[in-house]
């Protein structure tokens, strides 16, 4: 088994704004490339698993796609409040409901096909045992360029246990929280990890009743954060950062890239003027 | 998914007196009763869309609340998404109206009012909270169960609160099943519209549906299903 990521992670330092938008990234495992020409792509969870946003997306515009968060076996949604909007941004607790991977594959995989650009299957994993089963799913999925996998709060001994289970023959890309993406980097990357994502961070917020939600945070008002940590990450740069968090506009894309990031992962700017990030100025 | 853009007319007073603004729009961005747009500001840095639901529906236009913490300004244009989803679908048959708004502002089934008497139906209207003055034809319902008994047909508003709290094993809803035909519009937010996030999922396992792509109007035998 070879993986490797080939392609400079910093071209797009670059100063011209329009080089900046124009990048090469291969991330390759066993016989599989993951080739990323531009460096815009969606986050997982904010255009589905079937590609059907590509009614109001130009796909063709995105360097890959990331399918929502998949898990072994379905998952249901949350109970109670799984959205709470708040003054720069909301909380999503959405509990991931999705029909399970081996049903994603089966309905999904010919919408796949049909995609202009990478497909990258997000997954949601337990455990390393979970990691290996899901990955080895995938493997046997031709439609799919490469997977995500989602890590959680953990700490370095189980962000390497789980990167570990999670190499096989597809590319990997594993996704921090941005709370725990500094700390956690260099175990990841070691680990076997070919690149980063920075997710996003968790947080609290009181529902109508007062009763706290706990959930991930998107926003504009994270966007600091997350260039905080891509220059913070940038100075272990072991593997291709893909960063996201906040990107609203197109300045955000384009001071994440000059931070040093390889590519950026746009979330709720989808929901709302996509256009503001994927338009070519 | 139909994006277009809207233009705040002005400001005015919902009927309960809350702040409201009347927006003008393309037809084909009308809501019908039931259903919602999804709104935000081409610029600047709006970090979601609201949710709007109108309390009044114009040939040009509606009139909704105005989203909280949000100042739109008369003249300013707004970027709509939408309609989103089923709205009520009355049959023409169904000639005794039942109106209901639990958990919910009655504000929200005004735009049904108005086509129950469009059609001259009987109409009858029953909220747990404040209830605006409503045109003579509307008898307001002190009892719901009584009410549920003469309507041919229920059309409930239900808040994300009281759905959760009561949810499918609500009396309420199992009383509205009396009326054979019986629709339930469920307030969740809608932070996508297109059924991608799931925060907007009503029921659970196998058997949830997303509010925007398969409500928010459902017909209430199905969600009891």
């Amino acid at each position: 088994m070879t993986s490797e990521a080939r392609g400079d992670p910093q071209l797009p330092l670059q100063s011209d704004r329009q080089a900046a938008m124009e990048t090469s990234l291969t991330l390759s495992a066993g016989k599989r490339d993951l080739v990323i020409r531009t460096p815009l792509t969606n986050a997982a969870g904010f255009l589905g698993c079937d590609g059907a946003a590509r009614e109001s997306i130009d796909f063709a515009g995105l360097g890959a796609y990331f399918t929502s968060p998949v898990s072994l076996q379905p998952r249901s949604p949350a109970h109670g409040h799984r959205y709470l909007p708040y003054p720069g941004g909301f909380l999503l607790h959405t509990g991931h409901p999705n029909p399970g991977l081996r049903s994603a594959i089966r309905y999904e995989r010919r919408h796949w096909a049909a995609l202009p650009c990478p497909v990258i299957v997000h997954l949601l994993v337990q455990d390393p045992e979970d990691a290996r089963e899901a990955v080895r799913w995938i493997e046997s999925v031709d439609e799919v360029s490469g997977v995500e996998i989602g890590l959680g709060e953990v700490d370095e001994r189980q962000a390497s246990q789980l990167v570990a289970a999670g190499v096989g023959e597809v590319p990997l890309i594993v996704q921090l929280p941005l709370g725990t993406a500094v700390s956690v980097f260099a175990a990841a990357a070691e680990a076997g990890a070919q690149a980063v994502s920075i997710g996003a961070p968790r947080g609290v917020l009181p529902d109508p009743t007062a009763a706290p939600v706990h959930g991930r945070l998107y926003g504009p008002a994270i966007f600091p954060l997350a260039l905080q940590a891509v220059a913070q990450l940038k100075e272990q740069m072991r593997v291709p950062i893909f960063a996201g968090g906040g990107v609203y506009r197109r300045e955000h894309a384009l001071a994440l890239l000059r931070a040093g990031a390889a590519a950026v992962q746009l979330d709720g700017v989808l929901w709302t003027m996509p256009e503001r990030v994927l338009s070519p100025e | 998914m139909h994006r277009s853009l809207a233009q705040v007319e002005s400001q005015l007073l919902s009927p309960l007196g809350r702040a409201g603004v009347r927006m003008r729009v393309l037809p084909a961005s009308i809501p019908a009763p039931g259903q919602a747009v999804l709104a935000c500001r081409p610029v600047g840095d709006d970090p979601f869309r609201q949710m709007l639901l109108p309390f009044a529906l114009h040939t040009d236009g509606f009139s909704v609340l105005a989203p909280e913490g949000v100042a739109w300004q008369p003249g300013e244009r707004i970027d709509l998404l939408g309609p989103i989803g089923r709205p009520f679908r009355p049959p023409a048959a169904r000639r005794r109206w039942l109106l209901a708004a639990l958990g919910a502002s009655p504000e929200v089934l005004l735009p049904m009012l108005n086509l129950g008497i469009e059609r001259g139906v009987s109409l009858a209207l029953f909220a747990d909270s404040d209830v605006p003055v409503l045109p003579p034809q509307v008898e307001i319902s002190t009892d719901l169960d009584a009410a549920l008994e003469w309507a041919d047909y229920a059309g409930l508003a239900v808040s994300a609160e009281w759905f959760d709290l009561r949810g499918l094993e609500s009396s309420a809803l199992h009383a509205a099943r009396r009326t054979r035909l019986a629709e339930v519009l469920v307030l969740l937010p809608m932070p996508c519209g297109t059924g991608v996030c799931g925060a907007c999922a009503v029921g659970h396992g196998r058997t949830s549906r997303c509010a925007c792509t398969e409500g928010p109007v459902f017909p209430l035998e199905d969600l009891m299903r």
